[in-house]
C-alpha cells in the first residue's frame, strides 16, 4: 500500500500512530460538525416554519367556515 | 462587475445561485480531499527526520494558512456591512465566525499533536502559537459579542467593529516566525519557494488537501449563510413560498 508494506504497517504509522491518527480524527470531527450542524439547524427550521404556515392556513380556513356558517344562520 | 456585486448583495439571488452551485462544489471538494488525503497519508514516502509524523502537515499547514485568510474574509464582510450596510455581508460575516473558530482549532490541535514527538512539548508561548491562539479567541469573541445584544443590528455592528480591530493580529500571525526567533519554524517543508528541497510527491498532496479543505469550508459557509437568509428574510414572499404547506422540500 503505497509507501507502507501492509495495512497494519499503515495503521501503526511508524510508531507515530497516536499522533497522526488523533490529528486526523480531530480534523474529521471538525469536518463532520461543520456540515452536520447547519444541516440539522436547517431541518429544524424547516419543520418549525412548515408547522407555522400550516397552523396559519388552518386558522384562515376555520375563520372562513365560521363566517359562512354565521351568514347561513342569519337568513 | 458592479452589477454582479450588486446581485451578490441580494439574499434571494444568493440563495438561488448557491443552491445550484453547491452540488458542483461538493463533487470538486470530495475529489480534492480524497486524492490529497490518500496520497499524503499512504503514498508519499516518510520524512527522513520526522518519519511518518510529518503527515500531520497535510492538514496542519493548510488549516494554519487558512485561519488568517478566513479571518481576513470575515473582516472584509464586516467592513462591507459597516460601510455600505449590505445585509448579505453581515449574514456572511456571522456565518464565518464559527467556521473560522473550528479551522483555527484544527491548526492548533494538529500542531500540538505534531509537536509532542517533534519538539518534546505540546505547547509553548512561542510567538506564532500565541498569536494563533489569540485568533481563536477573536473568532470566539466575535460570536459571543454578537449574541450578547438583543437587537440584531446592534449585535451585528459590535461584531463587525471587533472583527476589524482584530485584523491587527493577522500580520502578527504571518510574520511572527520572522520577527521573533522562537520555536516555530518558518515555512519550509511544503512552501512553494522551496520546491527544490522537496520532491513534488511531498508537496503536491498538500495542494490537494489545501484546496479541498478550502472548498469544504466554503461549503460550510454557504450552508450557514443560507440558513441565516431563511431566518432573516422569513417575511419575504419568496421565502414564505418555500414554506408553503404541501410544497415543503429541503
Amino acid at each position: 500500500m503505497g509507501s507502507f508494506d501492509s495495512f497494519s504497517d499503515f495503521l501503526s504509522m511508524g510508531g507515530y500512530a497516536e499522533y497522526v491518527w488523533s490529528a486526523y480524527a480531530f480534523f474529521a470531527l471538525v469536518l463532520v460538525f461543520n456540515i452536520w450542524q447547519p444541516m440539522l439547524a436547517r431541518k429544524k427550521y424547516f419543520k418549525q416554519q412548515l408547522k407555522r404556515e400550516q397552523v396559519q392556513a388552518e386558522r384562515a380556513q376555520a375563520q372562513q367556515n365560521n363566517e359562512e356558517y354565521g351568514n347561513g344562520s342569519a337568513t | 462587475m458592479w452589477q454582479w456585486l450588486f446581485k451578490l448583495g441580494s439574499p434571494k439571488w444568493f440563495y438561488t445561485m448557491s443552491g445550484q452551485f453547491m452540488p458542483w462544489l461538493t463533487v470538486i471538494t470530495v475529489i480534492l480531499l480524497g486524492v490529497g488525503l490518500v496520497w499524503g497519508l499512504a503514498f508519499t514516502p516518510p520524512d527522513y527526520q520526522m518519519g511518518e509524523n510529518y503527515r500531520i502537515a497535510y492538514i496542519h499547514v493548510p488549516t494554519a494558512i487558512m485561519c488568517y485568510w478566513w479571518y481576513g474574509m470575515m473582516a472584509c464582510f464586516s467592513a462591507a456591512y459597516l460601510i455600505w450596510r449590505i445585509k448579505m455581508a453581515d449574514m456572511a460575516a456571522k456565518a464565518c465566525a464559527p467556521i473560522g473558530f473550528t479551522i483555527t482549532a484544527v491548526a492548533l490541535f494538529t500542531g500540538s499533536v505534531w509537536g509532542i514527538p517533534t519538539w518534546g512539548t505540546w505547547w509553548i508561548w512561542d510567538a506564532r502559537l500565541t498569536s494563533t491562539l489569540v485568533m481563536l479567541f477573536l473568532f470566539a469573541g466575535v460570536m459571543v459579542l454578537r449574541s450578547a445584544f438583543d437587537s440584531v443590528d446592534a449585535g451585528a455592528k459590535a461584531a463587525a467593529v471587533l472583527s476589524l480591530v482584530g485584523v491587527v493580529n493577522i500580520p502578527i500571525v504571518v510574520y511572527s516566525v520572522e520577527w521573533w526567533n522562537t520555536l516555530h519554524q518558518g515555512a519550509s517543508n511544503l512552501s512553494l519557494s522551496n520546491t527544490q528541497a522537496n520532491p513534488p510527491e511531498v508537496w503536491l498532496p498538500a495542494f490537494f488537501t489545501g484546496f479541498g479543505i478550502f472548498g469544504f469550508f466554503m461549503l460550510a459557509l454557504i450552508l450557514r449563510t443560507r440558513n441565516e437568509i431563511l431566518q432573516r428574510e422569513r417575511r419575504a414572499d419568496w421565502v414564505r413560498e418555500i414554506f408553503r404547506p404541501g410544497k415543503g422540500e429541503f
